[in-house]
């Protein structure tokens, strides 16, 4: 059983070796090891906080840019809407405003043709006078005077007229 | 015929002027010597403490403790000197995700966060250390340090001294005497479980050493036998039989190697937490 008495020297050295070895590598190694692993986590958990945060923050912007436009929506709707009924009024009025015209520019064409219609028969009647007064005084050879001659016309047009 | 051998009746070699067995052999493989690779290692003392003989000589194994260190310093020190918290490569990546899985899975379960966090660098040297030692006893030219009982019972008397350390830092030397019996022990059981208790001190390190000590002579054992079978019965044809079964027990050698370190450091960070929690 020589492999297992224990020899105070070896187990001296192998507390020395185990101590000095402990320190160095916790400078060497473990040190910035767990450093740099623990500011990579910190960096993560950060990282995930910030992102988190600007989730919500740009959650929140857009349920305010929604409520934005839906509200800007109901403006235009509104907006349209009554645009909408000022052209219907406009068109109404338009349309009627010119059936007015049309009406009173009927009305005055007619007016003026029954004007210019007795004008015409006026200028007419004194025309067939003065035939007649010609065409008598042809025939008969005499001349009738004035006053004569202005009973005879209005006896004639009158006759002339019940005739016609 | 492995009868024979086993009781000593294999083929005898010449050393020393006496014959050896295989067996022999085997059991000068395991032990330390005073030369390495033909180069002949200083001696030191002995000297006389107390009643205590002291031999401080330069062993093989002293001389696998101190290469272990000083490949550890180098590999972490090229690795991590100037380091980010970006492994660049396979062995950083390795050598980080083991780390942290000592402080997260070995360290911090086992004794809480700012214990665990403190004792991290500690137990990564352990393991480390320990990994180091068994991965060179499988390198052929190399020596078996952990095959040593001196160095497990070492490395478990650190452990121990840090259990009690930190047993009596907690508790106070009071409470940390107090916390030896379990509470709620009625009184007439005193008797037993006060002796129980301190013998349960002792070998919790002791099966500490035992247990990687033990593995790692047994490993060995196994591939040497194997081997040493060609020899013993003499014909080479056996080589392509023990051969194989050589090189599948030094695969499970690797195995164990990183088995046993884990395990060494695990109980370690479980017995110092226990002590430093007051739990039992």
């Amino acid at each position: 059983m020589e492999l297992l008495t224990l020899n105070p020297g070896m187990l001296i050295w192998l507390v020395i070796t185990f101590v000095v070895f402990a320190f160095v590598l916790s400078r060497v190694a473990w040190k910035p090891l767990l450093g740099a692993v623990q500011a990579r986590e910190e960096g993560i958990a950060n990282a995930i906080k910030q992102a988190e945060e600007a989730r919500s923050e740009a959650e929140k912007v857009l349920a305010e840019q929604q409520a934005k436009l839906a509200s800007v929506q109901d403006e235009i709707q509104a907006l349209r809407k009554e645009n909408k009924a000022m052209a219907e009024q406009m068109k109404a009025e338009i349309i009627a405003k010119a059936h007015e015209d049309a009406q009173k520019l009927r009305d005055r064409t007619h007016e003026e043709l029954g004007r210019e219609r007795e004008a015409a028969i006026a200028a007419l009647k004194e025309e067939v006078a003065d035939l007649v007064v010609q065409t008598t005084a042809k025939l008969v050879g005499v001349t009738v005077d004035k006053s004569q001659h202005a009973q005879l016309i209005d006896e004639s047009i009158r006759q002339f007229g019940q005739k016609n | 015929m492995i009868l024979s051998w086993l009781s000593g009746g294999g083929e005898g070699e010449h050393h020393g002027g006496e014959e050896m067995t295989l067996g022999d052999w085997i059991m000068h493989h395991h032990q330390d010597s005073d030369a390495w690779l033909g180069m002949h290692l200083p001696h030191i003392g002995p000297f006389q403490v107390g009643g205590l003989t002291i031999d401080m000589s330069i062993t093989t194994h002293v001389l696998m403790l101190w290469i272990a260190g000083i490949l550890l310093t180098l590999l972490f020190w090229f690795k991590f000197r100037k380091y980010d918290g970006n492994p660049k490569g396979f062995l950083s990546g390795a050598l980080e995700t083991i780390v942290l899985f000592i402080r997260d899975e070995i360290a911090i379960p086992n004794m809480g966060k700012s214990l665990g966090l403190a004792m991290t660098p500690f137990l990564c040297t352990m393991f480390f250390f320990i990994l180091t030692l068994n991965l060179l006893g499988l390198i052929p030219i190399f020596a078996t340090a952990t095959g040593n009982i001196n160095v497990t019972a070492g490395m478990a008397i650190v452990t121990f001294l840090l259990t009690q350390l930190y047993g009596i830092k907690k508790n106070g030397l009071g409470g940390y005497l107090s916390h030896l019996v379990p509470s709620g022990v009625p009184v007439f059981l005193l008797p037993i479980m006060i002796p129980i208790e301190i013998m349960g001190l002792f070998t919790k390190p002791f099966a500490l050493a035992m247990r990687l000590f033990a593995n790692m002579v047994a490993g060995h054992t196994v591939i040497y036998a194997l081997i040493g079978l060609i020899i013993v019965l003499g014909h080479w044809a056996v080589s392509f039989v023990s051969i194989p079964m050589a090189v599948a027990i030094n695969f499970l050698e690797l195995f164990v190697a990183f088995l046993q370190a884990f395990i060494f450091t695990m109980l370690s960070a479980l017995f110092i937490g226990m002590s430093a929690h007051g739990g039992h």
